[in-house]
């Protein structure tokens, strides 16, 4: 988790970062399938890295979410069609500076008050590119709408890594109200990545 | 009316006084951001304001360094002889202190905006490193130490532009007079 630490500067993906998680889940079953089938995974913030990247005023800024839960459960022993659902606890955003920190987590932005969670639930995972596409639906700040998810997947020694990255327009999810809502002060995309390592849920 | 450029043995010349004024000019802008920062509402006004104040700090600093090597390769004119052993220590010391001041401050702002996590923002393409990590402890005691020179800037500057009345009212000297882009005509 060193390398969160680096990362500062205003952030807006928390709902991101939960589908990241899912879809990494996903692709992470296809080489697990050799060990177990239809079986669940899982990955938190003590296990990966939910990290993004946005600009503010031409200037580009990054932070990451510490608090968050990844579940992916796979059907038929294979990552296509696995069900993955992801958890964001907004609250706990970071850009690296108090007054970033402020009004990300203010009324104006994520609104972490009214709205403390974020969630991610998959629809659809399938093959594609270097590793597997996922669909999904993105609710955060109490709006729900479709987001899309790059997934890979790594073995490091017993270890099998999830990740992945995602582009969200923050203005779909109303994160960016008065004087945020002006793409030319933040970008309205804000690019999501995650690396995470996979943990059967049963193993203890 | 034609000002040289290199000091002369009686007053300052154009590019010393260019220094002289330009920075003058851009430390008074930058009490008025400072307090523009305090004063200002809104989240984006501030990171303007805040990004602006560094960049016209960093601007300051670099005619700083600049003027200092000019005052190395070109020395000011010396004192008035009449001027007392105290008063040549105190003209002295209170160059020294604003020298030193004009550089410490923006070094401490660089300093206070590193650890404030805001290193990248910077007014136009010009982008420095941050010198520290990201860290609340650093930036609040970089933002006192900030503030302590500033005041101390202005306490020494002041003294300073006393000094220079007091030698033009009341002493009737030329030490003012050397710093003013105005060069008789009898005068070489």
């Amino acid at each position: 988790m060193a390398e969160k630490r680096t990362l500062n500067r205003v952030g807006f993906s928390d709902a991101i970062g939960a589908t990241i998680f899912a879809a990494l889940l996903v692709a992470t079953w296809w080489p697990l399938a050799a060990v177990a089938a239809d079986e669940c995974y899982r990955a938190d913030g003590d296990s990966g890295e939910l990290n993004f990247r946005g600009e503010a005023e031409g200037t580009p800024f990054s932070g990451f979410f510490d608090d968050f839960e990844v579940r992916l459960c796979t059907v038929d022993g294979g990552l296509a069609g696995a069900a993955i659902e992801v958890r964001v606890a907004t609250g706990s955003v970071t850009v690296g500076n108090r007054q970033g920190d402020e009004a990300l987590r203010g009324s104006d932005l994520l609104a972490v008050e009214q709205f403390p969670e974020a969630t991610w639930v998959s629809e659809s995972v399938e093959a594609g590119g270097d590793g597997y596409q996922a669909e999904g639906r993105l609710r955060l700040r109490e709006v729900s709408a479709d987001q899309a998810v790059n997934l890979r997947l790594e073995q490091d020694g017993d270890a099998w890594w999830l990740s992945g990255d995602a582009e969200i327009l923050r203005l779909e999810f109303n994160v960016g109200t008065g004087e945020f809502d002006d793409p030319e002060f933040i970008r309205n995309r804000v690019d999501l990545r995650f690396d995470l390592e996979l943990e059967p849920e049963n193993a203890g | 009316m034609s000002i040289p450029l290199r000091n002369t043995a009686s007053r300052y010349g154009l590019i010393s006084q260019l220094f002289h004024w330009l920075i003058v000019g851009l430390i008074m802008a930058q009490y008025f951001w400072a307090w523009r920062i305090d004063n200002v509402e809104g989240f984006r006004a501030r990171l303007e304001l805040v990004t602006q104040h560094k960049t016209i700090g960093m601007v300051v600093l670099a005619l700083a360094v600049l003027r200092l090597l000019w005052r190395l390769i070109n020395q000011p004119p010396p004192l008035p002889a009449a001027m007392v052993r105290w008063e040549r220590w105190a003209a002295k010391t209170g160059h020294a202190l604003l020298y030193g001041l004009i550089f410490a401050i923006p070094l401490s702002g660089w300093l206070y905006s590193s650890a404030a996590g805001l290193g990248d923002f910077w007014w136009g393409p010009v982008s420095f490193p941050s010198l520290v990590e990201s860290s609340e402890l650093l930036e609040d005691r970089f933002g006192v130490l900030h503030r302590a020179l500033g005041l101390a800037l202005a306490a020494v500057a002041g003294l300073h532009t006393l000094a220079a009345l007091r030698h033009h009212f009341m002493l009737k000297d030329s030490v003012l007079k050397r710093m003013l882009p105005i060069w008789p005509k009898n005068e070489p």
